[in-house]
């Protein structure tokens, strides 16, 4: 009898667990799919050391969510209108639902994996953070150090006197 | 293996600040010296104020600040044009977008103020170049040094008979030949209550041109 096969592809993370993903799913990967497409017929996971199983985890259920929705060509046009479309409700819960922490691994993943649309909507996510602060809050939210000297600020404060804290 | 923000890689620092809006990319650009040199990178080589000025500044507003009266052409060409222009120009354009929303906010606050040493009740104001205009009760017009009005440098740009009703100022240029040798004027239009309408040069104040509009507006008259 005939039984459809879904194709699987392996996928080997940061504490060696394995994970099993569709094929349908991992298109998403963008410049990884020719990669995985080859490593298709083999039964050795490809290890990704770079990424942990939660971020992964996250990744998987993000893709399955998306499965449908496939990414607007990519022209200038599109590329100059990027920052105005609007996150939506799911995915701003979805990616700030762990914490900072989490979200900055799961960045770096969907870098890694080459993710645009998760990549895209996380970055934006941490934009949000990051409009409407003055800098002094912005270094606390992120837990950045300031490394200028008072000459230096001041020289950047300058050069764009139209910008009020 | 927790990832903190100074961990990522640079790249995607990229990524999350060319989403910021102007303000707050200025803003960012002051917390740290790793991203004003990534936001320096994105001014000179992406076009990040363009991108600014498209996303925040309506277009009939855009053409406006800039003075840029293209031919009626498709979004496309347009962009094009518009990318022909350097990256500090933007970010001008940007600036100016939002020293017009200061000058709003000043509106409210200058309704009843009076200097001694300025002439009488302001009744319009204008902003340009970061040069603020004023027009008086007794019909003088003064160009100010700076928006903050802390230098009292004064010049007085033309004087009407009485109470200055209305002010326009404009920049005016026909293609982007013009804008990138900077050629363009800037006008300062005044209409009063003597029904009299002036017209100086900010730009060349003894232009032939300005002679020309003037002339027009005599025979209007």
């Amino acid at each position: 009898m005939y039984k459809k096969i879904v194709p699987q592809i392996k996928l080997e993370t940061y504490e060696k667990e394995v994970f099993e993903i569709d094929l349908d799913i991992a298109k998403k990967f963008g410049k990884l799919v020719p990669v995985l497409q080859e490593l298709l017929n083999d039964d050795k996971p490809l290890t990704i050391k770079t990424i942990n199983s939660g971020t992964l985890k996250k990744i998987i259920t993000w893709c399955t969510y998306h499965k449908g929705r496939s990414p607007p060509p990519e022209d200038d046009d599109n590329r100059m209108k990027h920052s105005t479309e609007e996150v939506s409700s799911w995915d701003d819960k979805f990616l700030q639902e762990d914490g900072q922490a989490a979200l900055f691994d799961l960045i770096s993943a969907a870098h890694t994996l080459d993710i645009d649309g998760l990549l895209d909507v996380a970055c934006k996510v941490v934009a949000t953070m990051i409009k409407g602060k003055a800098p002094e809050e912005i270094r606390k939210v992120f837990n950045i150090k300031n490394d200028f000297t008072q000459q230096e600020e001041d020289q950047v404060r300058k050069e764009n006197d139209w910008c009020e804290d | 293996m927790e990832v903190f923000i100074s961990d990522i890689p640079e790249e995607i620092h990229m990524f999350i600040l060319s989403r910021l809006d102007g303000q707050s990319l200025v803003r960012a650009k002051r917390t740290c010296k790793m991203w004003a040199c990534l936001i320096e990178n994105l001014e000179k080589f992406f076009g990040i104020w363009l991108m600014c000025c498209l996303n925040e500044i309506p277009l009939f507003m855009l053409t406006e600040i800039m003075g840029y009266n293209q031919k009626k052409t498709d979004h496309k060409s347009l962009i094009k044009s518009y990318k022909q222009l350097p990256w500090i120009f933007w970010r001008e354009i940007y600036a100016e977008y939002k020293r017009a929303f200061t000058i709003e906010w000043a509106k409210m606050k200058m309704a009843d103020l009076y200097y001694d040493q300025a002439h009488s009740v302001v009744t319009s104001l204008a902003i340009k170049d970061g040069k603020l205009l004023t027009g008086h009760e007794d019909g003088s017009v003064f160009c100010w040094k700076n928006v903050a009005m802390e230098g009292l440098d004064l010049k007085l740009v033309h004087k009407h008979q009485r109470r200055v009703t209305c002010m326009a100022v404009t920049t005016t240029c026909t293609d982007v030949s013009e804008l990138l040798s900077s050629k363009c004027h800037t006008l300062i239009v005044t209409g009063s209550q003597d029904y009299g309408v002036f017209v100086s040069d900010m730009t060349k104040p003894n232009s032939t041109e300005l002679d020309y509009y003037n002339l027009q507006i005599n025979s209007v008259r």
